[in-house]
């Protein structure tokens, strides 16, 4: 099979076996974005999908192509210019967060006053810096998370795979990570992001795809995937959704009730909207709104699938 | 192979240095490596007298270096569980730099111990400096061979939980039963215990350290040792060459 190269991520009837699960069946990407953020539920393959690619596990069948290589024949090559955050990975508690980015990079092959200087700036970049000489064990949880982080970009390696990055951190370093990244994509560094946060997704995400149960449901721009989806407002009710009138339930329209909690959420088509709202008794508390990438996430994963 | 040895060896430092920081925070780390061998080394003295204790340290040499090399896998399967191993898999590092700075850091570990009982055996028992470099060749290989053997059975335990208990008998199926302590001869009324001792591979850099250190009568014939110690590192070297750095 001849395949074009110029993608930065390319993958043709990519699968993964476990036994007799398919953890990934037939994924056909091609990415070039500067960052582009692949969403699913947990077990949805994600991480799956992100060590295949960045060279830790075998595919099954099927192929794929990391900055041009082969996954699996030239796995060295992509090594040298990639660096990966693995969802679980946990510092060494001893070492202190700078020694973790400095050795890393050392072992990495930079040059020792590199290496220093890229350290001490990642370090100050993502708040590290007054802990930088504190053993990990005795940080926080998202403080360790993000020491891990750290080492991996401070190597402005072409391409980084992160795999739920922010997983654990509070808001504001939530931010600060998300603006960290932005700045570095905007030099032309890429990124391979994966999460369950939405609002990630839709502030780091050129190009966002929907991962579930192995298989890509969806994949696109924000507007492209909006598109995907028949309805562009929803009205979240504050009512849960055995409590509304049935003659709500059982319009003759093209529109989704979704139960959330104590409330409702109906998704329907700017046309519908004042039909529906009349229909609501007076005394709910009700408000609308244009569907989100949420919305959109989880519209898709309710197609045929439980959540 | 096109090996580039500033990488590699900058790659061995950053791995090696890592995993020294818990020995670097923690002095308490000397006496846990010295205290064991010494104890075997009193034990000795007070069953044998300074004949016996001798022996005792040579053993002392050699299971302290043993051990850099029997506790791998627990190193490997916590790093491996920690998912830092998956970091450098993705990364220029390849498997050899990995394995190297690994072994290294628990060499520098067990260094303390491994210069104390040298010393004690120099002041008990003054040699020339060619049974000195004898002795270096010797922890070399015992080095080598036990960190073959750790990577060999790291690419085996699939279960952090297994990892303790199997360097624990490790240790003691290649370090307290077998003739390290002791000299084989004591075994040699025994022939089924002197066949198992045989046959085990730390046997071998004990004994040729009596032979060829401490010029002890050698109860068999000592290029019986030297093939053996070569023919146990080959095994073991393909052994662990096979562990995946790559999942299948």
């Amino acid at each position: 099979m001849v395949m074009k190269r110029s993608y930065t991520i390319e993958t043709v009837k990519l699968s993964k076996r476990y036994n007799d699960y398919w953890a990934l069946k037939d994924i056909d990407l091609t990415i070039n974005s500067n960052v582009f953020v692949l969403m699913g539920p947990n077990g949805a393959g994600k991480t799956t999908l992100v060590r295949i690619l960045s060279t830790q596990l075998l595919p099954t069948e099927g192929l794929a192509y990391v900055l041009g290589y082969d996954v699996i024949k030239e796995a060295n090559k992509i090594r040298k210019r990639i660096a990966v955050l693995p969802q679980e990975a946990r510092p060494i508690p001893e070492a202190t967060p700078w020694e973790h980015v400095y050795f890393y990079l050392i072992a990495r092959g930079y040059g020792f006053s590199t290496a220093k200087q890229e350290t001490n700036k990642i370090l100050e970049e993502l708040g590290l810096w007054d802990v930088r000489k504190k053993a990990t064990i005795y940080l926080s949880a998202g403080l360790r998370r993000r020491t891990i982080l750290a080492a991996i970009l401070a190597t402005h390696s072409d391409l980084c795979f992160l795999d739920e990055p922010t997983l654990g951190l509070d808001p504001t370093s939530r931010l600060t990570t998300w603006n960290y990244i932005i700045k570095l994509s905007k030099r032309g560094e890429k990124f391979f992001i994966t999460t369950n946060y939405s609002n990630e997704a839709e502030s780091l995400g050129e190009n966002i795809a929907l991962l579930n149960k192995g298989k890509l449901i969806a994949y696109g721009s924000i507007d492209k995937l909006k598109k995907l989806i028949p309805f562009k407002l929803k009205i979240t009710i504050g009512v849960q959704y055995e409590k509304l009138p049935n003659n709500i339930k059982n319009l003759d329209l093209e529109y989704k009730i979704i139960a959330r909690g104590e409330s409702s959420i109906i998704y329907l088509k700017e046309k519908n909207l004042d039909q529906i709202i009349s229909l609501l008794p007076p005394n709910y508390n009700f408000s609308v709104a244009e569907i989100s990438l949420e919305d959109i996430f989880i519209l898709k994963m309710s197609e045929g699938a439980e959540l | 192979m096109n090996l580039n040895l500033n990488n590699f060896l900058k790659a061995c430092l950053g791995i090696c240095y890592l995993n020294i920081t818990s020995l670097l925070r923690s002095p308490l780390w000397i006496p846990s490596m010295l205290l064991p061998p010494l104890a075997m080394v009193i034990i000795f003295f007070i069953i044998g007298g300074k004949p016996l204790a001798i022996h005792a340290l040579i053993g002392a040499v050699i299971a302290s270096t043993a051990n850099t090399g029997l506790y791998l896998p627990r190193l490997v399967i916590l790093l491996k569980h920690s998912q830092l191993q998956d970091i450098f898999v993705a990364s220029p590092v390849g498997k050899f730099s990995y394995m190297t700075g690994l072994a290294l850091s628990r060499l520098i570990g067990s260094s303390p111990a491994i210069l104390t009982f040298i010393t004690a055996l120099l002041i008990i028992k003054p040699v020339d400096a060619s049974k000195i470099s004898v002795l270096l060749l010797l922890i070399f290989l015992t080095w080598l061979m036990c960190c073959l053997i750790g990577f060999s059975i790291a690419t085996y335990i699939k279960n952090i939980v297994h990892a303790d208990a199997i360097s624990n008998l490790l240790s003691l199926a290649l370090i307290l039963l077998p003739p390290i302590y002791y000299p084989l001869n004591l075994l040699s009324k025994n022939i089924y215990a002197y066949t198992i001792a045989l046959a085990i591979p730390t046997t071998h850099l004990a004994e040729a350290a009596r032979i060829f250190v401490l010029e002890s009568p050698p109860p068999i014939n000592p290029s019986i040792h030297t093939l053996s110690i070569i023919v146990y590192i080959i095994i073991f070297a393909i052994l662990s060459s096979r562990s995946r750095w790559r999942e299948p």
